[in-house]
C-alpha cells in the first residue's frame, strides 16, 4: 500500500507524531511513504518533512528511491506565507557540538521543494490500482489543487483506495471538490478519546540520541491528541479492531473509536512512533554514484 | 522477443510436454523465472522439482486439492483474504477448482505473479520451488485439457499493405522495372520480429506522397515515355572531394542516383602503382552489394613517365533507375595488408589503390523494355477496345484477381482525360497505371470474409486470396499466372495442386526471398548492415567480409531449404558456404577465389549456423563479444524462450562497465552477478553467451581474449554440461522440439502476417510433432504451415474488439 | 543560400514569365511581413533530440540567473551565442518513468518526450499520445506548404526488439500525428530536399499544373474505390483504410497548397544524392535544408531525431569505436564518461552552426533566431541510471523577443516538462487549456 501523506507541518506538534507513526508502519512493511507534501507555505515546513524523512533513512524513498530519484517534499507556494513556529524552529536549529545543524536538510530555497499537487499526482501515477491510500492532516489546498489537474479525478478513481482525513471540515471541502474516491473523516471526538503521552520523551523516545519528532515534542511537552495518528493508523489499517465508522453521509463517513480498544490503540501508537528507523534497501537500482559531489552542482553561488 | 513468449502458459504447457522426456526444459523455465537463486540451488531445483513434476505425472494423479489449493491458502491468503483483500485482491473465492477454467484470466496472474516470483512479495516466506511447480503444472495442465475442447479458431489478419520488399517485387514482376522502394521509402515498423505484420503496416502522408510520386515514375518508366535527355550527364564522385566512402584500403563506396534507365560509361580513378613484380589484381564494381563488373587490372609501373602514377579504368553499362550504392574494389586483394600505416596504404608510390567513381550516361539502350512489351499487348492507337484489352489484362495481375467492368471504366477515364489533356494514348495508359499503383487493391491485400464482424464465423479464404497468401509468403511476391490461373480456375485446392505449387514455388529463384526476409529477420543478419565493428580492433572487417559473411547463411538456409535437409543442421550442420575471404577468416584452408562453394567442416570449431560469423557479429557490441546479448539471442530465436524483460527496476546487467576494468569479462560479470534476481535470468543466458565465447565480436575462431584465456564450459539448465562450443551445439540437439517450435511458431508469424495467439498453440504444436515423426524435413515445415488452419481459414471480428484499442 | 532580396527578385521573374498571378504574392507574403513589417514575422518551433541522456556535469552552469564566465564543456560550441540561449533546470518527464510497466526507459522516455504521456509497453498495439509539435501543426500549420517536417540522421532499426518490450516506433519517432501514429522522421537529404521543393522542380508551370491536376483526379479515384470496399469489411481492417484515407487527404490539402502559390522556392544548393557518410556533413545539409524552409516560411514546425534513442552507434569521426549507449553505462568510468561528452560535445558543436546560420539571417530589425523558439534537449538526464528528471533543456531563440536568453532558469522539482511546451504552444499562437502532464505553464522564460 503506497500512502500520500499531506499536512500543514508545523502547526502541530500531533502532525509530526503522525508522520513518525507513518513511517514506523513504513519500517514494518505495512506501507511505503511515497509522497510528503506540506500546505503551509513556510520553507522550515518543508524542512522540517525532509529532516524526518531523512531520518527515517530512505524511508521517503519508498518505491520512488527505488528507480534512481530522491522523492522531494511538496509545499503548497502560492498561500500567503506562513510564520514559523516553534516546532519547527525548534528541532531546526539545534546543533551539534562542532556547531554544525544537528539535523540536516537540503531546502534553502523554494526549488528545493516540488510543487504539491504535480508531485502527488505523479506519486499516484505509480502506484498498483487501489493500492494507495491518502492521508490529509491539516488543510485540504493541496488535493484540491490535485483535482483540478486534467485526468486526476480518472487517477484517483483507479488507484485511491480511500481518503483520510484528520478533520471533517476538510473531507467536506473535498467531497464538495468531487473527490472520486471513498472519504473516512476523524470525528473530533477521536483525537481527545486518546492522549499521546509527554512521558515517552523520558522514555521510549529517551533511547534516541537525537529524534526530530521528539525535538518537536519537546518545544511544549504536553499529552498530545491522536486525531491525526488514528488518520494514518486508519489508512495503514483500515481492519483494526479500534476503529469502527459510522454510515456514510454523502461521500463521507465518520471514523469512530471502540472505546475497549483504547489502550492497545495507544501501545499501537507509542511502538510504531517510536520504532527505530529501518533502512529500506532501494531495490536493485545502483543509488546516486557519489552522494557528496551530486550530478548537478547545487544551483546556488 | 515476441510477445508469444509474454504468454506463460503458451511457453510452459509447451515446455510440460517433453518434461517426462528430459524434465530440462520444464525447469529452466522455472528457474528463469525463479529470482534468488545461485547456481548450486538451480541443479538442487533441477533435480528437486524434476522429481516433483514426474511424481505430478505419476500414479498420484495431482489433484487441485493436492498441488494447487496448500500454496494457495499458506502463500496466498494471509493476505488476499475476504479481510485484507491487500492490494484489493482476494483470493479466497479460489480455493475452488471450477475457478481454474470459470476465472482463467485472473488465474493467469495469479500463476505469472507465483512463477515470477513477485509473489508472494520479498521478506515473506516462499513456496519451495516443487510446490511451485506442481502448483503451476496443474493449473496449466486443466487449461490445456480445457483447450483441447475448444472450437478451433484460425484466428483474422488485418489487410495488409505491401511492405517495401513485397512492392519492389511485385513492381518487378508486374511491369519488370527495378524499383528500388527500400531506397525511397521510410522504413516499415516490424512487429513480432518481421516487418510484413498487417497490424503495424502504417500509412503516413509521406508514404502516400512516396506512392503517388513512385507510381508516376514507374509507369513512365514501364512505357518509357520520357525520352533521355539530349546530351549525356557526368557525375563524378572523388576522394578529394570526400564524396567517395573509402571502406577499407581497397574498396571505395559512393551513393549516386541513376536518372534514368540507361547505358552508363563508368570510369574508376586508380593512382599509384605498385613494385615492378607485382601481379594483376581482380576489380570488382557492385551495385547495392551485387557485383555487375569484374576486371583484371594491372598493378605494375605503366613504364610510362608520371610525377604521379595514374590510370583508369572505362566501361559501360546499363544502370537502371534509382538511388543506388556503388562499390569499386579489389577482390581478396592480400597486397594492401602488407601495409603498416594507411598513410603507406595510400601512396602512389607504393600502392594501386581507387579514389574516384565517374558515371556519364544515359546513352539509349540496348536492352528492350520488357516492360513496355508486357503492357502494350496491342497497339492502343487501334482504338478503345484494345485499350481496354490492355487495362483489363494489367489490372488483373495488378489487382491479383479478376476485374470488372467496375474496376476497369474509370481507369479508361484517365486515358480519355489525358488525350483531353493534348497527350498521346500512350501516355493516358500511362497515367491510367499511375492510378492502379496507388489504388487499395494493388497496395494492400485486402481478405473479403462472408461475414465480417461476426467472430464465431470461420470461413475458407478464396482461391484467390489463398494463392496471394502463398506467393508472399514464399516470394515476398506477386503470383504468377500459373497461380493465378488455377486460383481463377478455383483449381488450386483440389488434390495435390497445392503440394506441387509450393514445391514449385520454392523451386523458383524467387523463393530466395524467403531467405533474405523471413532468415534475414529471424536470425537478424540483416542488422549487419547497422552494426559497426570497430576496424581498429577487427582490422579485417570490411564490406567485402560483411557480404561474405550474408551470403554464407544465405545459402546455408537456401542449402537447408531447397534440398530439404533436416532442420537439425541449423544446429550442427556440418558443412557451409564459403569464400576465400570467408574460409580465410575461419582459418580454414584449400578455399581460393571470390566464389561460394559448399565446403565439409572437418574440424569442430565451425558446425550449425550458430558458427556463422553473421550471426555471431549481429549479436556483439562494436568493440567487444557480449554474452549476454548472444545468450539472449540464442534463447530468443533458436529455442524460442526469451529470456523476460527485466522485473521493475533492474538495470541491465552492465557489460560495458565489466569490460572496462580489470579481470576477464567472464570474472567481471561473475563478480557483477551479485544481484540473485538478475542472476536468475543471466545465469541462464550467459551459460549460452559464454559458449560463444571462442568466437570473437566478428565470429573469427579466438582461444584467448586479450590476455585471458577463455573458459567456455558451462552447465545447461537441464543438468548436462559441456567444455567447447562443439558440445554445446551438441547438448543443444536435445532441445530439437524447443527449435522446431520456435521456428515454427516465427515462419507461422512471418507466413500469416500477425502474431501468434494461444489458440495457434495447437496447429504450432501439431506441426512440431509431424516434423519431429517424420525426421524435421524443412519443405515440410513449409507444407504443413500452408496446409494449416490458420493459413487456410479466417474469421471475422467483433466490433467491440476495436473499441477498447 | 536565398536572402529575402533574391527570393523577391526570382519570384517576379518567375510571375513575370507565368502570367502575374497573385497567389504568388500571398505566397510571398510571410517573407515579406518578416522583412517589412516588423514583428509580423513568423514565429518557428523545432525540437532537437539528442538520445542515451547527457553527461550533466559538463551540462549545467554552476549558478542561477545570467551567465557568469565559462560556459560549461558540452555548451561551449554555443559561446557566440551565449545570449540567444536559456538552460531550463528542473523539467520532469514523469510518463518516461516506470510507472509500473518495468524496464524500458530508452523506449518510454523517447515516446513520452513530446506527447507527455505514457506510452502503451507493446510491440505491435503501439499508443502513446498527439505529441505537442502536432498540435501546433494541426492548428496553425495549414497556413504553410508543410504544417511541420520530421527530420532525422539515423536510418530505422530494421529488425529485432527496441528496448525491452517497446516497439521501435517509440525510439525511432518524435512526432506522433495521433495517438497511434508516429511520423517517421526523413533520413535522405535528397527525399527531404524533394520534399520541400518538389520533385519536379524542373518542371515549368503548365506541367506542373497538369501534374497537379492529375494527382488530385487520381486520389478522387482511389478515394471512392476505398469507400467501396470499406463496407464489406470488419472493423480493423476499414481502420487501416481509414489511415490510408486520411493520408490522403493530406496529400490534397498539400496539393491546394502548392496549387495556390506556384511561386517556386530556390532552394540555394544543388540537389543532394544520398545519405553523406560524413556525420556532420549530415547534420549540415539537414539543417541547411530545415533553414530554408523557416526563412520562406514553408514550415513553422520542425522536430529533429539527431540519432535513434539508445542508438549504439560509433563515433569514429572523433575516434570513439564505442556503441554510444552501451557507454552512457559508464558506471563512472571516467575513460568512458569522458567518451560520453566527447560525443555530447560533438553533437553540441554541429547544433552551434545550425543555429549560427539561422543567427546570420537578418529578418526585419530581428533574426530567423530572434524569431524562433529551438529546443535542443534528451528524454533522460542521466544515461547511466536513466534518471528522468532534471532533464537536460536548452531553448535557443528570441521566439519574437518573447524569450530573453543568457541565463539558467531552475524551475521547481518535478516540474513537468509539458509545463514548458504550454508555453512554447501559447507562442506559436495555440492556446490550449490542457498538455499532457503539465500542471501548468512554465514562467520566467521572458522576465529579465
Amino acid at each position: 500500500m503506497g500512502v500520500v501523506f499531506d499536512s500543514d507541518m508545523g502547526s502541530r506538534v500531533e502532525t509530526a507524531l503522525a508522520l513518525s507513526v507513518l513511517y514506523g508502519l513504513d519500517g514494518k512493511n505495512e506501507c511505503r511513504v511515497v509522497s510528503i507534501s506540506s500546505s503551509r507555505t513556510s520553507l522550515l515546513s518543508a524542512a522540517y518533512c525532509e529532516v524526518v524523512g531523512r531520518f527515517y533513512a530512505g524511508a521517503v524513498s519508498g518505491a520512488i528511491f527505488s528507480i534512481g530519484r530522491t522523492l522531494p517534499v511538496g509545499l503548497a507556494a502560492d498561500g500567503k506565507i506562513a510564520g514559523d513556529t516553534p516546532i519547527l524552529t525548534g528541532p531546526l536549529s539545534l546543533k551539534k557540538p562542532d556547531g554544525s545543524p544537528t539535523y540536516e536538510h537540503g531546502i534553502d530555497e523554494l526549488i528545493d521543494t516540488a510543487e504539491a499537487h504535480g508531485l502527488i499526482r505523479n506519486a499516484l501515477t505509480a502506484q498498483h490500482d487501489q493500492n494507495a491510500a491518502v492521508v490529509l492532516a491539516g488543510p485540504a489546498t493541496n488535493l484540491l489543487k490535485v483535482l483540478s489537474l486534467p485526468g486526476s479525478k480518472a487517477l484517483i478513481t483507479a488507484k485511491v483506495k480511500h481518503l483520510v482525513c484528520s478533520t471533517p471540515l476538510a473531507a467536506k471541502e473535498l467531497e464538495a471538490a468531487g473527490w472520486p474516491s471513498p472519504i473516512v473523516a476523524v470525528s473530533p471526538s477521536v483525537g481527545s478519546a486518546v492522549l499521546f503521552p509527554a512521558a515517552t520523551l523520558e522514555k521510549e523516545f529517551a533511547a534516541f540520541p537525537a529524534h526530530p519528532v521528539a525535538d518537536a515534542f519537546r518545544v511544549q511537552p504536553h499529552d498530545a491528541p491522536t486525531g491525526e495518528l488514528a488518520a494514518v493508523l486508519y489508512a495503514v489499517r483500515p481492519a483494526d479492531k479500534a476503529f469502527a465508522l459510522s454510515e456514510s453521509v454523502g461521500k463521507i463517513r465518520q471514523l469512530l473509536l471502540e472505546t475497549a480498544d483504547k489502550e492497545r490503540l495507544l501501545a499501537a501508537y507509542i511502538e510504531l512512533a517510536t520504532a527505530k528507523p529501518v533502512v529500506r534497501q532501494p531495490r536493485f537500482r545502483p543509488p546516486a554514484v557519489d552522494a557528496k559531489k551530486p550530478d548537478v552542482p547545487p544551483a546556488k553561488p | 522477443m515476441g510477445p508469444v513468449a509474454h504468454k506463460g502458459p503458451f511457453v510452459w504447457s509447451d515446455r510440460r510436454g517433453n518434461v517426462t522426456s528430459t524434465g530440462g526444459a520444464a525447469l529452466n523455465t522455472i528457474v528463469v523465472y525463479m529470482p534468488i537463486v545461485s547456481l548450486r540451488s538451480v541443479a538442487k531445483a533441477v533435480l528437486s522439482a524434476c522429481a516433483a513434476l514426474l511424481a505430478a505425472q505419476g500414479p498420484a494423479k495431482p489433484t487441485f486439492d493436492h498441488s494447487v489449493q496448500p500454496l494457495l491458502t499458506k502463500s496466498c491468503l494471509s493476505c488476499h483474504n475476504d479481510r485484507l483483500q491487500s492490494g484489493s485482491v482476494n483470493l479466497a473465492p479460489f480455493v475452488n477448482p471450477a475457478t481454474v477454467l470459470a476465472n482463467r484470466e485472473d488465474w493467469e496472474k495469479v500463476v505469472q505473479k507465483v512463477r515470477s516470483g513477485e509473489m508472494p512479495p520479498k521478506g515473506l516466506p516462499r513456496p519451495s520451488i516443487e510446490q511451485i511447480g506442481a502448483f503451476t503444472a496443474f493449473i496449466e495442465s486443466e487449461w490445456e485439457r480445457a483447450d483441447k475442447n475448444i472450437k478451433p479458431d484460425p484466428g483474422r489478419v488485418t489487410a495488409r499493405r505491401l511492405n517495401r520488399i513485397e512492392y519492389t517485387n511485385t513492381i518487378r514482376d508486374l511491369l519488370s522495372v527495378d524499383f528500388r522502394a527500400e531506397k525511397d521509402f521510410p522504413t516499415d515498423d516490424s512487429g513480432y520480429g518481421f516487418d510484413n505484420i498487417g497490424d503495424v503496416l502504417t500509412i503516413s502522408p509521406i508514404l502516400m506522397q512516396k506512392y503517388l510520386e513512385a507510381a508516376e515514375t514507374i509507369s513512365s518508366r514501364a512505357l518509357g515515355a520520357d525520352p533521355l535527355p539530349a546530351k549525356p550527364v557526368e557525375f563524378e564522385y572523388h576522394s578529394k572531394t570526400k564524396s567517395v566512402r573509402r571502406l577499407d584500403r581497397s574498396n571505395i563506396e559512393a551513393t549516386h542516383r541513376v536518372d534514368w534507365d540507361g547505358e552508363y560509361e563508368v570510369t574508376i580513378g586508380l593512382p599509384g602503382e605498385r613494385a615492378k613484380d607485382a601481379l594483376p589484381v581482380e576489380m570488382g564494381f557492385w551495385m547495392d552489394g551485387k557485383l555487375i563488373d569484374r576486371r583484371m587490372v594491372e598493378t605494375k609501373p605503366s613504364g610510362l613517365v608520371y610525377f604521379n602514377p595514374y590510370s583508369e579504368e572505362h566501361f559501360r553499362i546499363f544502370l537502371p533507375e534509382g538511388d543506388h550504392v556503388f562499390r569499386a574494389g579489389f577482390i581478396g586483394d592480400e597486397f594492401v595488408k602488407t601495409f603498416g600505416a594507411d598513410k603507406e596504404a595510400f601512396s602512389d608510390k607504393r600502392n594501386k589503390f581507387l579514389n574516384m567513381i565517374k558515371f556519364i550516361g544515359p546513352y539509349p539502350t540496348k536492352v528492350e523494355r520488357v516492360g513496355r512489351k508486357r503492357v502494350l499487348i496491342c497497339d492502343p492507337n487501334t482504338g478503345a477496345a484494345c485499350v481496354t484489352k490492355i487495362l483489363t489484362a494489367l489490372t488483373r495481375r495488378a489487382y491479383r484477381r479478376p476485374v470488372t467492368r467496375a474496376d476497369i471504366a474509370p481507369l479508361e477515364g484517365f486515358v480519355t482525360m489525358a488525350r483531353k489533356e493534348g497527350q498521346t494514348v500512350e501516355q493516358g495508359i500511362q497515367l491510367a497505371i499511375q492510378a492502379v499503383l496507388v489504388s487499395p487493391h494493388f497496395l494492400f491485400r485486402i481478405e473479403k470474409h462472408p461475414s465480417p464482424n461476426d467472430p464465431l464465423r470461420v470461413a475458407k479464404v478464396s482461391d484467390l486470396e489463398l494463392a496471394s497468401r502463398l506467393s508472399y509468403f514464399l516470394w515476398s511476391g506477386m503470383p504468377d499466372d500459373e497461380l493465378l490461373a488455377l486460383a481463377e480456375g478455383g483449381k488450386l485446392r483440389s488434390p495435390g495442386v497445392l503440394e506441387a505449387q509450393v514445391k514449385r514455388l520454392l523451386a523458383d529463384n524467387r523463393s530466395a526471398a524467403l531467405a533474405d526476409n523471413f532468415a534475414g529477420q529471424w536470425l537478424e543478419i540483416r542488422n549487419l548492415d547497422s552494426v559497426k565493428p570497430d576496424p581498429q580492433k577487427f582490422p579485417e572487417w570490411g564490406p567485402e567480409l560483411r557480404d561474405a559473411m550474408r551470403a554464407e547463411t544465405r545459402l546455408f538456409f537456401e542449402n537447408v531449404l531447397r534440398e530439404n535437409r533436416p532442420l537439425t543442421e541449423f544446429i550442427n550442420g556440418r558443412y557451409t558456404f564459403l569464400n576465400e575471404m570467408l574460409a580465410k577468416h575461419y582459418g580454414i584452408p584449400g578455399v581460393s577465389g571470390p566464389d561460394f562453394r559448399r565446403v565439409e567442416l572437418t574440424t569442430d570449431q565451425r558446425g550449425g549456423i550458430l558458427s556463422h560469423a553473421s550471426i555471431l557479429t549481429v549479436s556483439s557490441y562494436p568493440t567487444r563479444t557480449s554474452p549476454v546479448i548472444r545468450g539472449k539471442y540464442v534463447l530468443q530465436n533458436m529455442l524460442g524462450a526469451p529470456p523476460p524483460a527485466p522485473p521493475p527496476d533492474v538495470p541491465p546487467l552492465d557489460e560495458s562497465a565489466a569490460a572496462a576494468s580489470v579481470g576477464s569479462l567472464r570474472q567481471q560479470m561473475e563478480k557483477h552477478r551479485t544481484n540473485a534476481v538478475c542472476a536468475s535470468c543471466h545465469n541462464r543466458m550467459d551459460t549460452l553467451g559464454f559458449g560463444l565465447e571462442n568466437y570473437d565480436g566478428t565470429g573469427k575462431w579466438r582461444a584467448k581474449d586479450g590476455k585471458f584465456d577463455i573458459d567456455v564450459s558451462g552447465t545447461m539448465p537441464n543438468g548436462k554440461s559441456f567444455q567447447t562450443p562443439a558440445e554445446m551445439r551438441t547438448l543443444l540437439l536435445d532441445q530439437m522440439p524447443e527449435f522446431t517450435r520456435c521456428i515454427t511458431e516465427k515462419m507461422l508469424t512471418y507466413a500469416l502476417g500477425r502474431g501468434l495467439e494461444r489458440y495457434d498453440r495447437r496447429t504450432v504444436e501439431a506441426i512440431g510433432k509431424k516434423l519431429a515423426a517424420n525426421g524435421y524435413p524443412f519443405q515440410l515445415l513449409v507444407n504443413e504451415i500452408v496446409q494449416s488452419l490458420p493459413f487456410q481459414m479466417r474469421r471475422g471480428e467483433a466490433p467491440k474488439q476495436v473499441a477498447q484499442r | 543560400m536565398i536572402t529575402k532580396k533574391t527570393l523577391s527578385r526570382r519570384t517576379m521573374l518567375r510571375g513575370a514569365g507565368a502570367a502575374i498571378a497573385l497567389p504568388m504574392f500571398d505566397a510571398m507574403a510571410p517573407a515579406m511581413n518578416s522583412s517589412s513589417i516588423p514583428g509580423k514575422a513568423p514565429i518557428r518551433m523545432a525540437f532537437t533530440y539528442v538520445p542515451n541522456g547527457l553527461d550533466m556535469r559538463h551540462w549545467t552552469p554552476k549558478q542561477d540567473g545570467a551567465f557568469v564566465g565559462e560556459l560549461p564543456k558540452i555548451l561551449k560550441p554555443m559561446e557566440s551565442m551565449r545570449q540567444d540561449m536559456t538552460i531550463l533546470s528542473n523539467l520532469t518527464q514523469n510518463n518516461g518513468r516506470a510507472l509500473l510497466d518495468g524496464a524500458g526507459d530508452h523506449g518510454r522516455c523517447c515516446g513520452a518526450y513530446l506527447t507527455g504521456v505514457q506510452p502503451r509497453k507493446s510491440f505491435v498495439d503501439i499508443k502513446a499520445g498527439i505529441s505537442c509539435d502536432q498540435i501546433v501543426a494541426n492548428q496553425v500549420g495549414g497556413q504553410n506548404r508543410f504544417p511541420s517536417l520530421e527530420v532525422g540522421l539515423e536510418d530505422a532499426r530494421q529488425a529485432g526488439d527496441c528496448d525491452s518490450g517497446y516497439s521501435c516506433a517509440y525510439t525511432n519517432n518524435l512526432a506522433w500525428r495521433s495517438e497511434t501514429q508516429p511520423l517517421p522522421p526523413v533520413l535522405d537529404p535528397r527525399a527531404l530536399f524533394e520534399r520541400l521543393f518538389g520533385k519536379g522542380a524542373a518542371l515549368n508551370p503548365e506541367e506542373r499544373a497538369r501534374q497537379t491536376k492529375y494527382r488530385r483526379s487520381i486520389l478522387d479515384f482511389v478515394t471512392a474505390d476505398t469507400r467501396k470496399l470499406q463496407g464489406d469489411l470488419g472493423p480493423t481492417d476499414r481502420r487501416k483504410l481509414d489511415e490510408y484515407l486520411s493520408s490522403i487527404r493530406e496529400i490534397e490539402r498539400q496539393l491546394e497548397k502548392a496549387e495556390k502559390d506556384n511561386a517556386q522556392v530556390n532552394p540555394g544548393m544543388p540537389k543532394p544524392y544520398g545519405v553523406p557518410a560524413d556525420f556532420a556533413e549530415h547534420f549540415k545539409l539537414m539543417t541547411d535544408m530545415i533553414t530554408v524552409a523557416f526563412q520562406a516560411d514553408m514550415s513553422r514546425v520542425v522536430t529533429f531525431l539527431v540519432t535513434r534513442e539508445g542508438t549504439s552507434r560509433p563515433y569514429r569521426e572523433i575516434g570513439i569505436p564505442d556503441g554510444h549507449h552501451p557507454l552512457t553505462h559508464h558506471q563512472n568510468k571516467q575513460e568512458l564518461l569522458d567518451k560520453v561528452t566527447r560525443i555530447n560535445e560533438y553533437h553540441m558543436v554541429q547544433f552551434a552552426k545550425w543555429m549560427e546560420k539561422l543567427k546570420s539571417i537578418k529578418e526585419g530589425d530581428s533574426t530567423i533566431l530572434g524569431n524562433s523558439m529551438i529546443v535542443y534537449g534528451a528524454g533522460l538526464s542521466d544515461g547511466n541510471r536513466h534518471t528522468h528528471e532534471n532533464l537536460p533543456v536548452m531553448i535557443v531563440g528570441g521566439g519574437g523577443n518573447t524569450i530573453k536568453g543568457g541565463r539558467r532558469i531552475t524551475y521547481r522539482k518535478e516540474t513537468p516538462i509539458s509545463n514548458l511546451y504550454l508555453s512554447m504552444m501559447d507562442r506559436m499562437g495555440v492556446r490550449i487549456e490542457h498538455f499532457g502532464d503539465a500542471t501548468g505553464r512554465i514562467d520566467g522564460l521572458n522576465l529579465a
